[in-house]
């Protein structure tokens, strides 16, 4: 099985009015240590071919279906697989889109060596933009020898534990995958990226001075490289956090100000470029409203977010799942919905121009220093969970460990107890940090300043 | 998939004259999910994953080659890939694993009626049907409606076991997105079931509690006297509980790690004697199976027996590892792999509180002032602190024995695991199955599981 014959077959298929493959092309390596010490190494290669397909269109309608194809497929499989899923196809009628071509608006240009002309609806996007981020999605390091670039973040590690003599390395799971991605469609687009993704998680262990309990601290991370996940300082941390956190007590109770950072201010963000998703908008199931405000703002920093492709994170890319090329979308403007990202389906069914689906999503630095933040707040470092949920913005988190800073400067660990609020209402008065960080698919303030409910 | 066995059993064959122990395993998913809304409706291949992966034991670690293709040819050159990872490897010929009795066995759950031979405009009226359940509650928006069938076939082959056993089920889940003024809010409801088509229920049965309960927690505010209260959680709330508490708790490949203070309250007490709880992939939920994915036959294990830990769960390394260090632990079928290309950890099945005497309803007259948690959304452990959070969508006011009517909504639980279970002064006596579960390891390895159990009445932090 591969691509030329999965495409070869399509194209002879006459009921169809479009198709789509999506060639993915992964390579694993990941290394598990216990104490420093090996406990599995294991290796995984895989290739699939993601097929989409509609029938023709009538009265504003298509069906559509889609399915995946492996290498234990043969070719009576594929046919077998087709005849299914034109039959799901008949059955299911979608509204009417279509799939870019070379040369429409807002697709991707095939990409030559390193250069992308991306065209973007009301003007071109330089080449030399995407010429400059050629490799923005790719660990060369990685891409070389996986194995080696493993064996040196082990060390890495294993270096920045020894420099914290006071804790234990309980456990160590590193992971690198490298991902070519091709899509090929039946108007002639051919697009390629290959990209990282890396991958820590680790647990630190540290018995206190007369205590009977060990501590952990857990941290986990991902990023397009290794050098982003910062292991060194990671570890720096977390040790510094079991340190300094011995005979941790609860934290006070009441409506606070509470510092979020990292991974939990990124899905708090993230909420926001959720509900200006095309797809919920054209259910009318979105809980925010295009031009309208999505804070109830009393003060703080305005909240603004754009979407762009082109600024390196887990979420950047050159071209999305429907070959629309990397662009930038202004989504949030002062605190008001300005715009919607989504895929060619749903902005097509809108009646919008497609600018590519959501990519990497950018907050400007706030104007406050990180350390004046923190003055008489709750800072968590780490919750149990924490994420918004999707309806309403209500979010809440079991606090693993957080500092408490008195106003003179001082702090004190706390755990337990938790904090809970309604994001509408939380960032009506945010404050964002000066200092920036990417996270995950999020690159923006490292940290927010938010008054809400802390129970215990 | 069964016709690989003997290309696999050669595998491990040429793998064992390099390192003490080696194993295969294979597996390929396939089915299908329809999913209807009121713009769009699919009906979707589940993504085959199928595959295998060739596993070697050197005596110091695991090695690991995986490989997307079922055929000889990809086995082979798998063996090869392993075997010269061996040989650049140290081998440590006296610390080999544990060999289970022999066996030869193949294994499948029942399948009255096929769901791969449904036509899928059947399958998206199935779906229609749930969504149309949905939309008769009142503020409705919007409605989801999704069926679906999962099959697994799974291989698992080393010196003495060679397993092939198909698993099937389906499931209905809805989901209803409620609207008022400026306030929204989701709520689902579904289930899973082993088994073939005929297994489906009314889709008015799965709808139920979405029609009744959705519009109740559109706009409900959060609560207002955040803090310690006396709460009964209903049979859903209380698997989510038994989940995050003693079932990622004594996980026994964290005490390896000594990331798992269970360890050291084996034989101790944990929680009130009302308190029994399992964890049993031979249960016929849906999580259930005949073999875990290291070839452990599946049975019963009793976790907490009138409010003592008595025992753990584990998978093969843990098991015998502890046993290497002195702790004799007894074996349990709770090796999993997400995927056929994933590592094996120790992983929860079908997680429950056992049955005590009471009805609901008696647990909520013993109650002066507190609340009914219903609807649990998700839930985080751990297993070293002891806290826990637990998430759901409902928590309904109850005084002096009686449920007020007036709803919050989200709530979130926090607090110390034995000092929950301790609390724990009632049970009632209906153990509900929580059929929708998927667990990570952490915030990763995702595996389907299920939990239930009886209402329980308990003092809990809530807000």
């Amino acid at each position: 099985m591969d691509l030329r014959l999965i495409q070869n077959v399509l194209s002879a298929r006459h009921e169809l009015a479009q198709w789509q493959i999506t060639e993915l092309r992964s390579r694993r390596h990941e290394r598990y240590l216990t104490f420093l010490k090996s406990e599995s190494e294991r290796e995984a290669t895989s290739v699939r071919w993601q097929v989409w397909l509609a029938l023709p269109a009538s009265d504003g309608k298509q069906g559509e279906a889609s399915f995946t194809v492996t290498p234990a497929h043969g070719g009576p499989d594929l046919r077998k697989l087709l005849v299914e899923a034109e039959t799901s196809a008949a059955a299911a009628p979608n509204p009417a889109w279509k799939l870019p071509g070379p040369g429409d608006p807002g697709s991707a240009a095939s990409w030559r060596g390193g250069v992308v002309a991306c065209e973007v609806a009301g003007g071109a996007a330089a080449g030399a933009q995407m010429a400059t981020a050629s490799d923005f999605l790719a660990d060369q390091v990685v891409t070389r020898d996986p194995g080696k670039a493993l064996d040196g973040a082990v060390a890495t590690f294993t270096d920045a534990v020894r420099a914290a003599p006071w804790t234990r390395p309980s456990a160590l799971e590193l992971f690198v995958r490298i991902e070519d991605r091709r899509l090929v469609n039946y108007r002639g687009l051919d697009l390629s990226e290959r990209r990282t993704r890396c991958y820590a998680e680790f647990v630190l262990l540290h018995r206190p001075d007369g205590a009977d309990d060990e501590q952990e601290f857990y941290d986990q991370i991902e990023a397009q490289s290794l050098t982003d996940l910062h292991l060194s300082k990671r570890v720096a941390d977390a040790a510094a956090c079991l340190r300094d956190g011995a005979g941790a007590g609860v934290p006070p109770a009441g409506k606070l100000p509470v510092v979020i950072s990292g991974d939990y201010l990124a899905g708090l963000l993230s909420w926001y470029a959720s509900h200006a998703d095309a797809g919920l908008h054209a259910r009318k199931i979105a809980a925010l409203v295009l031009d309208a405000p999505v804070v109830e703002r009393r003060g703080g920093d305005p909240l603004v977010l754009t979407s762009d492709a082109t600024v390196p994170s887990l979420a950047a890319y050159r071209f999305d799942e429907h070959g629309y090329a990397a662009a930038r979308q202004d989504l949030v403007q002062d605190g008001v919905l300005a715009a919607l990202h989504g895929s060619g389906r749903w902005m097509q069914v809108l009646g919008r121009v497609p600018r590519g689906q959501l990519a990497t999503l950018v907050a400007p630095a706030g104007s406050t220093p990180l350390v004046d933040l923190r003055k008489g707040a709750l800072e968590v470092v780490r919750f149990s969970d924490f994420h918004p949920r999707h309806d309403t913005g209500a979010f809440s988190g079991e606090i693993r460990f957080a500092w408490w800073h008195a106003s003179d400067g001082s702090r004190r660990a706390v755990r337990g107890g938790s904090v809970s609020g309604v994001l509408r209402e939380a960032m009506g008065d945010v404050r964002f940090s000066r200092e920036t960080a990417t996270v995950g698919g999020c690159s923006g303030p490292q940290a927010a300043r938010i008054v809400v409910t802390v129970a215990v | 998939m069964d016709s690989l066995i003997p290309a696999l059993a050669q595998a491990v064959a040429t793998l064992e004259r390099m390192a003490p122990n080696a194993s295969a395993y294979a597996r390929r998913n396939a089915g299908t999910q329809v999913r209807v809304d009121g713009s769009s409706v699919s009906c979707t291949p589940l993504s085959p994953d199928a595959g295998f992966t060739l596993s070697a034991w050197t005596g110091d670690r695991f090695l690991e080659v995986s490989c997307d293709d079922h055929c000889v040819e990809k086995v082979r050159e798998a063996t090869h890939r392993l075997a010269d990872r061996i040989r650049h490897s140290h081998v440590e010929w006296d610390s080999r694993m544990p060999l289970a009795t022999p066996l030869d066995q193949s294994y499948a759950q029942p399948l009255d009626q096929d769901p791969r031979e449904i036509s899928a405009a059947t399958k998206i009226e199935a779906a229609r049907a749930l969504r149309a359940a949905v939309l008769v509650a009142p503020h409705v928006r919007e409605a989801v409606g999704i069926v679906g069938d999962v099959h697994a076939d799974i291989v698992y082959v080393d010196r003495t076991r060679r397993l092939y056993q198909r698993l099937h089920r389906v499931r209905q889940i809805c989901m209803g997105i409620f609207a008022r003024d400026a306030h929204q809010a989701q709520l689902h409801s579904g289930r899973e079931a082993i088994g073939g088509w005929n297994q489906l229920i009314d889709p008015a049965l799965v709808a139920a509690e979405v029609v009744r309960d959705g519009p109740r927690i559109l706009g409900a505010p959060r609560l207002s006297d955040p803090g310690e209260h006396t709460c009964v959680f209903d049979g859903h709330f209380a698997g989510i509980f038994a989940h995050e508490a003693f079932g990622h708790g004594t996980e026994q490949d964290l005490f390896l790690k000594d990331r798992s203070r269970g360890a050291q309250f084996l034989g101790k007490r944990v929680a009130s004697e009302l308190v029994d709880m399992y964890d049993d992939p031979s249960n016929g939920w849906a999580a259930s199976y005949f073999f875990d994915d290291e070839g452990t036959l599946a049975k019963p294990t009793c976790i907490v027996e009138k409010g003592i830990l008595v025992a753990g769960i584990n998978d093969r390394h843990s098991q015998a590892e502890l046993a290497r260090r002195g702790q004799q632990v007894a074996k349990t079928a709770n090796g999993r792999r997400e995927a056929y290309d994933h590592k094996p950890y120790t992983r929860m099945t079908n997680t429950f509180f056992g049955p005590g005497t009471a009805t609901t309803d008696e647990l909520i007259r013993g109650v002066a002032k507190g609340y009914l948690l219903t609807h649990p959304s998700n839930g985080m452990e751990d297993p070293k602190g002891w806290g826990i959070q637990l998430e759901g969508s409902m928590a309904e006011e109850i005084r002096d024995g009686r449920l007020t009517g007036a709803v919050f909504s989200p709530v979130v639980v926090t607090g110390s695991v034995p000092k929950l279970l301790m609390s724990v002064d009632g049970v009632g006596r209906d153990v509900v199955e929580a059929s929708l579960g998927t667990c990570g390891k952490g915030y990763k390895e995702w595996v389907k599981v299920t939990d239930g159990g009886p209402a329980l009445r308990l003092k809990a932090v809530i807000a």
